[in-house]
């Protein structure tokens, strides 16, 4: 087999999680288009968004699941937390409502994903200070108590977004360099390719088997 | 070892000496290499003799910041060449490995002025290079002497005026008597000839050409008067060791250079003053004057000789820095250059390199035309695998419920709950065999229909325009393809066009590979559109509150049928585009093989397509079983 068209070296898997308008589905689209969309529809289910970026010399393909915050969809959406390497949780700093639902989604990420995930903490549409609800320093204390990486980002004028992205994936590949994260775990949401098709056929292969196993 | 060096000479000499001035500058080069050696001997009065040589050997960068004090302490006009000129040779010397540098370089520079006038001044065919040999045996013997001298040197730096006066009056006393000591001195204190030169030259010159022996006396005694004027404290003793190296020198070498310097004057005094030594005496008026002429030729051709090699011998010993670095002697690289015959040469290690680079090349070309017909990638690169991934995940979620509702059951409920789950599996079979039915199955007004129809029965709000859009996309592209390939039918027919003309445009092999490419392009959009499809219609079919789990089957059935029959549509045409193609073109032009390779591919893929769109259909079925038993 010749060598493979990747040009990166590993997935991580990213879920964006939060309360409906928060702007998760904005912040998704700064990342990876650098735009900011003005009127974003609600999402159903969950969408996809994917961008290489560069950590310490690696490639690494972010694979961003970002879900539908829509009260409805909870359910649906708890079936994609598994195997996230790291979470992005977000709440709108001019809407305390969204701050307060925090604790709830924060114990669904500690449920649903394995101890290893990075869980990043972001304060969106910072751009709106004067109508602000939350304080900088009441955030910073909730992401310290509970031992998560905070940011204040805005869509909008893209303000820390890109940090918030890439600070996750720096750390989610220490782990892996410390070897707190096992690439072999089933569920660590890192595939490591070794720049050969054969990452992708596995994943195929997975999905035969267990399809299988639920379709008797 | 004498012979590296005499060699080192040569070629030096040879390569950067014009040939008119061929005999001057071989005569200077060993002047000003004897005088840069002095000097550099000059400025360090102080050390040994091997200490000295520890310093040549070591550091050529030592006489960087020595050119400076070299005319100084001799009284000479400031001429950088000299420095170079006394590094290569200095270099030379380190490389010999002979007893004392700075020694050595006394009486080798000394031999060729020396014996000009007493010997054969005509073997001028000899080379510089072959004269010196000898001075290698003599210069161990000269070593006291030398020293003695360099001190003398540093103790009086004397002016130009003053040593040409002293030469003057002591020559007529000294030079009968210590003729073999002065001619030896001479040729040490050649330094002392660049810096007389060009003030009082020209004039004289022209009138002294008379006599061939006197010339060569004249250097010699002038150049023994300053000398001995430097040392006349120590004279005797100098003298005793002097002459004791005297005979071991071979004089033909510097008669030859005396041959080449007078070149300009008719053979005939040179002929006179072959081994006649009694010319001395009666040149011994007008010596100075020939002795002015020979200090200006020899400076021009010293300056522009030395500014050559000076530059030569720049990159050169960068070179070897450069080749020793990290590589002391060489011993690596000489193992590399060397020619075994098992090891592989530079050329060979280079044309080996060369092909592999142009195999990988090649590899990467393949692989990146792999890549882009490459199904798996396409489909990925649509989204179509993380759908199907996500898709799966809810079907997982789905059978785990069940799962944990078939445990709480037991007794009639528990068989109630899997009659049903049975029923609904049997429901969603697809049936094998109805691809017959109909005859334009495929088409996107039927697939359009199938769909609206399909997800009127699941009651989702799941649009389903993406997958018609991305369906016309492939048909309006067969289309124009078939409209070109019309064209280009009807241009045959009418042999309007020149054919070769037609080939030179585009490369049969090449269109029959884009049409195959768009075939798995459009094939793996389709696909990641369905599986798009199938997982928005799982996540809101596990939102409805309330259904109808028969019609849903069989909304899930018909829409897979159609979508599979779509595929099997769009493999067919392309399949019948791309030997529609082939037929078109001459035979020679083309493989069948290829061709046939690429229709399989095409049907190969579909049918990856359809068990794609099978398996998604097979992952609702579990969210179809959770909505039948809530």
């Amino acid at each position: 087999m010749s060598v493979g068209p990747y040009n990166y070296s590993y997935i991580f898997k990213y879920i964006i999680i939060g309360d409906m308008g928060v702007g998760k589905s904005c912040l998704l689209h700064q990342f990876t288009e650098k735009k900011f969309m003005s009127d974003c529809p609600h999402t159903i289910g969950v969408e996809f968004g994917t961008r290489i970026i560069e950590v310490s010399g690696q490639k690494i393909k972010l694979q961003i699941w970002d879900t539908a915050g829509q009260e409805r969809f909870r359910a649906v959406t708890r079936s994609y937390y598994r195997g996230a390497a790291g979470a992005l949780m977000v709440y709108d700093i001019t809407r305390r409502s969204t701050y307060n639902h925090l604790s709830s989604w924060l114990t669904d990420t500690r449920n649903l994903t394995n101890p290893s995930t990075v869980i990043f903490l972001i304060g969106n549409k910072c751009d709106l200070n004067a109508a602000r609800d939350v304080t900088y320093e009441e955030a910073k204390q909730f992401a310290d108590e509970n031992g998560l990486m905070f940011v204040e980002a805005s869509a909008k004028s893209g303000e820390n977004v890109e940090e918030a992205f890439l600070e996750t994936a720096k750390k989610i590949y220490q782990s892996i360099q410390d070897g707190r994260l096992d690439l072999n775990a089933a569920e660590s949401g890192v595939q490591h390719k070794p720049s050969q098709p054969g990452g992708r056929n596995t994943l195929v292969n997975d999905q035969t088997a267990s399809k299988d196993s639920c379709s008797c | 070892m004498a012979n590296s060096e005499s060699e080192d000479f040569e070629s030096a000499d040879e390569g950067i000496v014009s040939k008119s001035q061929e005999g001057s500058s071989q005569l200077s080069t060993s002047a000003a290499s004897s005088a840069s050696l002095i000097g550099h001997a000059d400025s360090e009065t102080a050390s040994t003799a091997s200490s000295k040589k520890e310093t040549l050997d070591q550091s050529h960068g030592d006489f960087v910041p020595l050119a400076p004090v070299n005319p100084e302490s001799l009284g000479a006009k400031p001429k950088m060449p000299l420095t170079g000129r006394g590094k290569s040779y200095s270099k030379h010397r380190s490389n010999i490995n002979n007893a004392d540098t700075s020694d050595s370089v006394v009486p080798s520079s000394n031999d060729p002025i020396n014996q000009a006038p007493s010997r054969k001044g005509r073997s001028g065919s000899n080379k510089l290079g072959v004269k010196i040999s000898p001075s290698a045996v003599v210069k161990s013997e000269l070593g006291p002497p030398d020293s003695n001298k360099c001190k003398g040197n540093t103790d009086s730096p004397w002016s130009n005026n003053l040593s040409n006066l002293n030469a003057n009056e002591e020559n007529q006393d000294v030079h009968d008597s210590f003729q073999p000591l002065l001619d030896k001195l001479a040729s040490l204190d050649c330094v002392e000839a660049s810096d007389e030169v060009i003030d009082t030259t020209t004039d004289k010159a022209v009138s002294n050409w008379g006599s061939w022996g006197s010339w060569g006396m004249n250097t010699i005694l002038s150049g023994a008067s300053s000398v001995s004027s430097h040392v006349t404290q120590s004279l005797s003793t100098m003298s005793s060791v002097i002459e004791s190296g005297l005979g071991a020198v071979e004089p033909e070498e510097m008669a030859k250079l005396s041959v080449e310097e007078a070149k300009p004057r008719p053979p005939k005094p040179i002929d006179t003053a072959q081994g006649n030594p009694a010319f001395s005496d009666q040149a011994s008026s007008s010596f100075n004057v020939m002795g002015n002429v020979l200090k200006f030729v020899e400076s021009t051709g010293e300056m522009i000789v030395s500014s050559g090699l000076n530059t030569l011998e720049t990159i050169g010993k960068k070179t070897m820095d450069v080749l020793q670095e990290g590589d002391p002697g060489l011993k690596r690289k000489r193992a590399l250059f060397s020619r075994e015959p098992d090891k592989p040469t530079l050329s060979q290690i280079l044309k080996e390199a060369r092909n592999r680079g142009e195999l990988e090349d090649r590899e990467r070309a393949q692989a990146k035309k792999a890549t882009r017909a490459h199904f798996e990638t396409l489909f990925d690169d649509y989204k179509g695998m993380i759908h199907l991934e996500a898709l799966e995940m809810l079907s997982n979620t789905c059978q785990l419920k069940l799962e944990a509702k078939l445990v709480a059951l037991s007794g009639t409920p528990l068989v109630e709950f899997q009659r049903k789950l049975i029923q609904i599996k049997e429901k969603c079979d697809i049936p094998d065999d109805d691809e017959d039915e109909e005859e334009d199955r495929g088409t996107i007004d039927i697939l359009e229909r199938d769909l609206t129809a399909a997800m009127r029965g699941l009651l989702v709000p799941v649009s389903h325009t993406k997958l018609i859009r991305v369906s016309e996309d492939t048909d309006t592209w067969l289309a124009t393809m078939r409209c070109i390939q019309d064209e280009d039918s009807q241009n045959d027919n009418d042999e309007w066009v020149d054919e070769e003309e037609v080939s030179e445009e585009t490369d049969p092999q090449n269109a029959l590979r884009e049409i195959h490419q768009q075939a798995i392009r459009a094939l793996a959009r389709f696909t990641a559109a369905v599986a798009e499809h199938f997982h928005k219609t799982a996540e809101l079919l596990l939102l409805k509150e309330e259904h109808d789990s028969l019609l849903e089957c069989q909304s899930v059935v018909m829409m897979t049928s159609a979508l599979c029959s779509r595929v099997s549509s769009v493999a067919a045409r392309f399949s019948e585009l791309l030997s529609a193609s082939a037929n078109m073109l001459d035979s020679t032009q083309v493989d069948h093989n290829d061709v046939n390779l690429l229709i399989t591919n095409v049907f190969l893929e579909a049918s990856n397509s359809s068990s794609y769109i099978q398996d998604a259909s097979l992952l609702l079925i579990p969210v179809l079983q959770l909505g039948a038993v809530q």
